[in-house]
């Protein structure tokens, strides 16, 4: 009996390993470098406490990125978590070929984010992009819109194509939960004389509460920090203008050589990010009673 | 169901399907454009001549190592996903045939490192790469990759192990099989598809990694394709067409193994995060 109490542990030995060396150390060692004024290459850097920290607030290009970062996220779930729903609903139907569709419509989530993210810089350049032509062809614009280069615009343009990208997984969250929802919920419904609106709101959303939870819990994790496409399109510019609280951390360390500012502003995102998930978490132990 | 809301179903469908697969066409129609024809303006949205020789140009070009990008990205995507699936098996293991102390602290801390962002990890993991003296080399992209698909590919694999009844292998070690003899020769191979699910989505998360790929590699011959892909956008003067030829490439692999995953993903999640 002995010999086989140890097993479980002697199987979680490697993923433990590679969890501590990879991902524990790294995590000691960056939260350790935000306590000092680190700079790549200087050797034997001062300490300086929560100087790096203090220096956030009054930092106007940090009070800037959370702010984009807060928008960014913000704009991207809710336009991910309404098309995802419609397409999900479409696609959940008893039409013929909705396999097809739903393959395709899953398509974006699939390729690269470096590949989405050139395509899409194309389609926005302003003399030769697809999208000035079709705009100006049509006769709604007259000159070239700067879709990537101005201040206004960069912000919304990149949250565009994160939602291209993106919108797949909401699909399939909800797909899942809509095909977890019992047929007889809906009959009965339909006896009560709902109509298709009723029913959609009365049994179809309740029965996807959970599921939607979730889907908000793993978005936000994944926007919140998202850095890929909005680094290879703009670089957090022009002017900041589309530099999230992620983007910031990467600039700081590997343009501008700030390691050790860089580690708290990467450190307050790794806070953050925890903060909502807990809340997360919170509200949906609350909700599961009334499940 | 009635005929006209068929046929509003298909009509939504249909243009909203073509908004949202447009820009993988347009990438697609410009890599069979040659230079020529890459500023030709308007630009046009029906391919009026097919040409190969913008892939021909990829392979050609003096100061893009294509061909050893594929190398260096397949090479990491197949180890990551190799060692990937050896030390989630065990894990996964663990998690769903045992019960023990701190079982679900164990579970919790996984999931908790999917949390994590990389932008954070990747600053100290640059730092201590280059002090071991592993930077530029594609085994330190391969060991930071496998970590960040560790926790999803675990889940896979437990959602895979849970769903096969214990019984089987109860059944093999009354015959005298031992415990890991069971888990060997009867869960592993029951759960196959589970495993070369789990393989396949380390490997397309290897495959399109960047921040760490672009971060850990310095030097042209040893970066991975999304890296030297976005060596293109950096000058303005570029073979457009050969950039799409390029991404048409990159993208195939990943978007072949991510059709045959997809009913996988659909029944893992409905797995995870349905409770019925």
């Amino acid at each position: 009996m002995k010999k086989k109490e140890y097993q479980p542990y002697l199987l979680l030995l490697p993923v433990i390993l590679v969890l501590i060396l990879i991902v524990g150390a790294p995590l000691v060692k960056v939260f350790q470098m935000s306590f000092y004024n680190l700079f790549l290459g200087r050797p034997n850097p001062p300490f300086t406490g929560f100087e790096n920290y203090a220096r956030l607030i009054s930092d106007a290009v940090f009070r800037k990125a959370l702010l984009n970062s807060a928008v960014f996220t913000l704009f991207c779930i809710v336009s991910m978590v309404l098309i995802g729903l419609g397409l999900s609903l479409l696609v959940n139907t008893k039409i013929r070929g909705r396999t097809i569709f739903r393959i395709l419509l899953l398509l974006p989530w699939a390729g690269p984010m470096v590949v989405a993210s050139i395509v899409w810089l194309r389609i926005y350049d302003p003399q030769f992009g697809l999208l000035n032509y079709l705009l100006r062809a049509t006769g709604l614009v007259q000159k070239n819109i700067l879709w990537l280069q101005s201040p206004s615009l960069a912000l919304a343009s990149v949250i565009v194509v994160t939602v291209w990208k993106f919108y797949p997984i909401a699909m399939l969250f909800i797909l899942a939960g809509l095909q977890g929802i019992p047929e007889e919920h809906y009959e009965a419904a339909a006896i009560d004389g709902a109509n298709a609106l009723q029913s959609f709101i009365f049994v179809t959303l309740p029965g996807l509460r959970f599921v939607l939870l979730t889907l908000l819990v793993f978005l936000f994790i994944v926007i919140f920090t998202h850095f890929d496409i909005i680094f290879i399109m703009t670089e957090g510019g022009p002017m900041h203008a589309s530099e999230t609280l992620a983007i910031m951390t990467y600039l700081q360390a590997f343009k501008f050589f700030r390691f050790g500012y860089s580690a708290a502003i990467g450190i307050t995102l790794l806070v953050l990010t925890s903060m909502a998930t807990l809340v997360f978490f919170y509200i949906s132990e609350v909700q599961k009673p009334a499940q | 169901m009635r005929t006209y809301k068929r046929v509003w179903i298909y009509s939504i469908l249909i243009v909203v399907t073509t908004i949202l697969f447009f820009p993988y066409y347009w990438m697609v129609l410009n890599s069979f454009l040659f230079a020529e024809s890459s500023f030709v303006y308007p630009p046009s949205l029906i391919p009026k001549n097919i040409q190969f020789g913008s892939y021909i140009a990829l392979f050609k070009d003096p100061i893009r190592p294509f061909s050893q990008w594929i190398l260096n990205t397949f090479i990491v995507a197949i180890t990551t996903a190799i060692l990937c699936i050896i030390v989630g098996t065990f894990t996964a293991l663990s998690l769903s045939r045992f019960r023990y102390r701190g079982k679900l602290a164990v579970g919790l801390s996984i999931l908790a490192v999917r949390m994590l962002p990389r932008v954070l990890l990747v600053i100290p993991l640059f730092v201590l790469i280059n002090s071991i003296g592993l930077l530029n080399k594609l085994s330190s992209l391969i060991i930071a990759d496998l970590t960040f698909a560790l926790p999803l590919s675990i889940w896979m694999l437990k959602g895979f192990f849970d769903s096969i009844p214990r019984e089987i292998e109860e059944c093999a070690m009354i015959d005298g099989c031992t415990r890991i003899g069971a888990f060997l020769r009867i869960l592993v191979p029951l759960s196959a598809p589970g495993i070369a699910a789990s393989a396949m989505y380390a490997f397309i998360f290897a495959w399109n990694e960047f921040i760490n790929a672009s971060t850990f590699l310095s030097s042209s011959d040893k970066f991975t394709l999304s890296v030297g892909l976005r060596t293109y956008i950096e000058q303005h003067s570029v073979a457009y067409n050969e950039m799409m030829a390029a991404a048409v490439l990159t993208t195939l692999p990943v978007v072949i193994l991510f059709l045959i995953l997809q009913k996988y993903f659909v029944a893992g999640i409905t797995a995870g995060a349905v409770k019925g």
